[in-house]
């Protein structure tokens, strides 16, 4: 509801109010004057009654014409206020019975006093009416007694009436006062709830605003003109919260702007850095304008200055390339087009202080839809002292290829002599040998009965350690070769090898229970013989090895490691302990006794050599106990000749 | 949520009006009271009372026994037959001159309805003309004492005709059949005579001159011994009178049934019947005029003339009136 209809509409229950009050107060009031003018008639009556039984008294003690006119003159006066007071007398009845009976009463008795008056006195003239009169004068004296205690009676009741209407009228102006002042207080109420407390709320909402409290809002379920007021006063204050949080938004976009700004700065600066480093600078060329724009960084590297460093005309710069260059550059710049759109070069330029750079471009060309060169971006670099050092390192190649030539030939002659020291070695050492154990089986076989014992088994010494002096002098020969002579290079199939050389084995020890499991596809390239040696080798190695295992199984095979293929020789035989793996490729080192497994310990080392010199790497696992595995590379490589 | 209040708040306004209800005060078993009443006019009160319910309604189980007359009515209760009785003053003086105890609760009614009922055929024009004529009266009655006033007032005497005692109810006969040329009697017994008498009759009455009252009477020990019972009994009849001032046909109708009487012979004193409680000087004054005049006749044996008049204060217990009206006793009581 409005303000303004809540006003009227409290303004008109006031009013009524005051009114209805006002009302019953006059009501009241009007009650007790017409109390008071009953009061008055009575009253005045009693006061005329009493005069008449004065009078009244006076003639019956002195019997004499004067007081009986007076008497009658008394009830005519009686009479005529009673016929005046007659509206007045009426209207004091209401609906008072004991009143009306009380008024009838005092009618008749007045009229009764005065006939019976008027008859009384009859025995002055005939004194046989003296009973009569004696009877008459009892008669008006009850009369006038009862007219008395009537009109008594209606003076008392009147006399109530005026004090309940006294009564009433204190009552209802006391309710009129009280009304005044509660219509007062609600109006006060009224005019707090309507008006003051809304201000209030309005006032306190405005010091929490300005106190910073934006989220404040007044959610006023009114809908007069305070709710109005409150919905507008919070829609005001959405918009400034908005504002507020905008202008904070705004800030944290600065902020962050900012910290992009340096971080692209400090970017920028890195760039620069790298450039100014690499000793590099970027570059864009408009051919439209022919304007070029370069970082910083050329200025050192262009031997500039000044504004000419950023900003510089295309033409300016080909001027600048030496001249032997310039050509082919501006060709490879006309053939830039869509799709071939960019391009790597070097070439010399002057720089502004007269020296000569070598720079090495890289750059890409933008195109306009209609396929015409736009603009060239790219990134060019000082190569002068990279092209200085490659120059150095020519030179030094070079040099070392001479060098390299000269060893290599001392080297092969050094070789060539080494092998004839060792063939001639060999050869020389065998023919002692030769005549050693020879000579001593001569002198078993011919001398041998007359010999005692002991010389026997010196001689059985001897013929022992010719042997193994024989074999000794064959490794050392077998070794030698393997690092030397021609290297070929054709397919070897190891598995092939493998098998031929297990079924000899077995054909030399049969009694032999041992299992081996050949992989197919073990082909490999490089040197037939020398491969053949490996696998000799190897495969001896595991069918000794396994000789004291029950159940002995020999595998062949292949794996793949890293991408890298591996061929694999492994048994279950008699192992070795790992920390003493390096020996194993050693010459002449042994893992094992001579009595337990015999041999020379020159195997191993001849694998080795022959994988090494295949370009390959070989690998042992062992456990004591527990078997072994060898693994070795070759380089897939195949038609190529090497000659050591 | 409101109307679950309210709902509680009838409920519990439900519950203490049950309450109230519940524990209500009794109300009043009905008081006995047997009286002796009237036949003629005055007993209209009683009968209407009777008949309209007002004294079952005052708490009384009133029973009403009809007499011809007041006098009738009051012999029975000093008989015992009734513990009240409604009878005017004058057997009221006799009795106390006589020395019967009795006393004298209210006035409830007075009447101008007592008349003289002539012969006119037989040369009766005015009171005067009954000078040595047969004159019927009921002796004892207030009858009597109006007689003496009708005769007196005209300045004649008893002495001057002949009074021949005749009881109301044979007063119409008698008047008819010429043993007397008049009856001094009071309604409806007058207008029995006038009917009897049809336009030969004459009526003389004194108007405001006599007016009698119409009285209830008890044994002296009864309003001490119950007083509740004569409070009920004052308050039915003045219900009664006030009701009656209201709707007179049907108060007349009642009063008719209720009595016995022909309703044309009690309207004919009706108007003259002024129902109304009270004890007045003037009744006392009457009692005194009429003890005076029956001393002075002779009336009363062992009264000489020149006895002493009782002091007729000592007849009356306004005690039930007071408590009831006490505006309504106007009598100068006894310093």
């Amino acid at each position: 509801m409005r303000l303004r209809t809540r006003s009227r509409l409290a303004a008109l229950v006031a009013t009524l109010v005051f009114l209805a009050l006002l009302g019953l107060f006059l009501l009241a009031y009007r009650g007790k004057l017409q109390t008071q003018r009953d009061l008055a008639v009575t009253e005045s009556l009693s006061v005329q009654i009493a005069q008449l039984r004065t009078e009244l008294f006076g003639y019956l003690l002195h019997p004499q014409l004067e007081p009986r006119a007076q008497v009658q003159a008394q009830f005519r006066v009686l009479q005529g206020l009673l016929e005046r007071q007659a509206p007045a007398i009426d209207d004091s009845i209401r609906d008072d019975e004991q009143t009306r009976y009380a008024w009838e009463s005092v009618r008749r008795l007045v009229g009764e006093g005065h006939a019976l008056f008027v008859d009384l006195g009859g025995a002055r003239t005939d004194p046989r009416l003296a009973e009569r009169d004696a009877r008459t004068a009892d008669l008006i004296l009850a009369d006038s007694h009862s007219l008395i205690l009537y009109v008594n009676q209606i003076r008392y009741r009147a006399s109530e009436r005026f004090l309940r209407a006294s009564s009433w009228e204190n009552l209802t102006l006391g309710a009129l006062l009280a009304g005044i002042a509660g219509l007062g207080l609600t109006l006060f109420a009224v005019f707090e709830r309507m008006i003051l407390a809304p201000v209030q709320e309005l006032y306190r909402a405005a010091l929490g605003v300005a106190g910073g409290e934006l989220s404040l809002r007044l959610k006023s379920p009114r809908r007069d003109e305070f709710g109005e007021m409150a919905a507008a006063f919070d829609g005001m204050l959405d918009q400034l919260q908005e504002t507020t949080v905008s202008r904070a938004r705004l800030e944290v976009e600065i902020a962050e702007r900012a910290q992009v700004q340096r971080a692209l700065q400090e970017t920028e600066d890195w760039f620069q850095l790298a450039l100014e480093v690499s000793r590099s600078f970027a570059f864009e060329w408009e051919p439209a304008s022919d304007q070029v724009r370069r970082s910083t960084s050329s200025g050192a590297i262009l031997g500039l200055t000044g504004a000419v460093v950023e900003h510089d005309t295309g033409q300016a710069y080909f001027q600048r390339v030496a001249p032997a260059d310039r050509e082919r550059f501006v060709a490879m710049l006309r053939r830039l087009q869509p799709g071939n759109d960019r391009y790597h070069t070097d070439y010399r330029l002057t720089r502004g202080d007269g020296q000569t750079v070598v720079l090495e471009e890289t750059a890409r060309a933008f195109f306009d839809p209609a396929g015409r060169l736009q603009s060239l971006v790219g990134a060019t670099t000082d190569i002068t002292e990279r092209r200085q050092a490659e120059a150095e390192v020519q030179r030094l190649n070079a040099d070392l290829e001479v060098r390299v030539q000269q060893r290599t030939a001392e080297l092969q002659s050094a070789n060539r002599e080494l092998e004839s020291f060792a063939y001639a070695v060999s050869h020389d050492l065998r023919a002692p040998l030769r005549a050693l154990s020879g000579f001593s089986q001569a002198l078993v076989e011919d001398y041998g009965p007359r010999l005692d014992g002991e010389a026997l088994v010196f001689l059985d010494q001897i013929q022992s350690a010719s042997h193994r002096m024989g074999e000794l002098i064959d490794g050392i020969l077998t070794l030698s070769r393997s690092t030397r002579g021609e290297l070929r290079r054709e397919p070897v199939d190891l598995g092939a090898a493998a098998h031929r050389l297990l079924l000899m084995e077995r054909a030399a020890a049969p009694t032999r229970q041992v299992t081996w499991e050949l992989a197919a596809g073990l082909e490999v390239f490089g040197d037939p013989a020398m491969l053949d040696l490996v696998m000799v080798n190897l495969i001896d190695n595991a069918w000794k090895y396994t000789s004291k295992t029950f159940g002995a199984i020999i595998r062949v095979y292949g794996e793949e490691r890293d991408g890298v293929r591996w061929f694999c020789v492994a048994d279950n035989g008699a192992g070795f302990d790992m920390a003493y793996a390096e020996r194993l490729f050693k010459p002449f080192q042994r893992l094992h006794r001579q009595d337990e497994f015999p041999g020379i310990g020159i195997g191993l080392a001849t694998v080795q050599r022959i994988i090494s010199r295949h370009g390959g790497t070989i690998t042992a696992d062992g456990v004591p106990g527990g078997g072994a595995t060898f693994r070795f590379t070759l380089p897939a490589t195949s038609g190529r000749t090497e000659t050591v | 949520m409101r109307i679950a209040r309210i709902g509680a708040g009838v409920l519990v306004l439900a519950l203490i009006a049950g309450l109230g209800w519940w524990l209500r005060p009794a109300p009043p078993s009905p008081e006995p009271l047997v009286l002796a009443v009237t036949q003629t006019t005055f007993g209209a009160p009683l009968w209407v009372a009777q008949r309209g319910g007002f004294f079952s309604a005052a708490g009384l189980a009133v029973t009403l026994r009809p007499y011809a007359t007041g006098k009738l009515a009051f012999e029975a209760m000093l008989r015992g037959e009734a513990q009240i009785a409604t009878v005017t003053e004058t057997p009221l003086v006799f009795a106390s001159l006589a020395g019967t105890p009795f006393t004298v609760i209210a006035n409830y009614a007075s009447s101008t309805e007592h008349s003289l009922v002539v012969r006119a055929d037989r040369g009766i024009a005015a009171v005067t003309d009954l000078r040595g004529r047969r004159i019927g009266v009921a002796p004892g009655t207030s009858a009597q004492y109006f007689l003496h006033v009708v005769l007196t007032d005209e300045g004649l005497s008893e002495a001057d005709l002949t009074v021949v005692p005749l009881p109301a109810p044979q007063q119409a006969a008698a008047l008819a059949a010429g043993e007397v040329d008049a009856v001094a009697t009071f309604a409806p017994y007058s207008g029995q005579c006038r009917l009897a008498l049809g336009k030969a009759a004459r009526s003389f009455g004194t108007g405001i001159r006599y007016t009698g009252y119409g009285n209830l009477v008890a044994p002296r020990d009864l309003p001490s011994a119950r007083p509740e019972a004569m409070l009920r009994l004052l308050r039915a009849l003045d219900r009664t009178i006030y009701w009656m001032r209201r709707n007179q046909d049907e108060s007349l109708a009642l009063a008719a049934a209720g009595s016995g009487t022909e309703t044309a012979l009690l309207r004919d004193g009706w108007d003259t019947l002024h129902p109304r409680l009270g004890l007045d000087q003037g009744f006392v004054v009457l009692l005194q005029a009429e003890a005076r005049w029956a001393i002075a006749a002779g009336l009363v044996p062992g009264r000489p003339p020149g006895a002493v008049v009782p002091d007729y204060r000592d007849f009356i217990d306004a005690t039930a009136l007071v408590r009831l009206r006490p505006e309504s006793v106007t009598m100068i009581s006894t310093p």
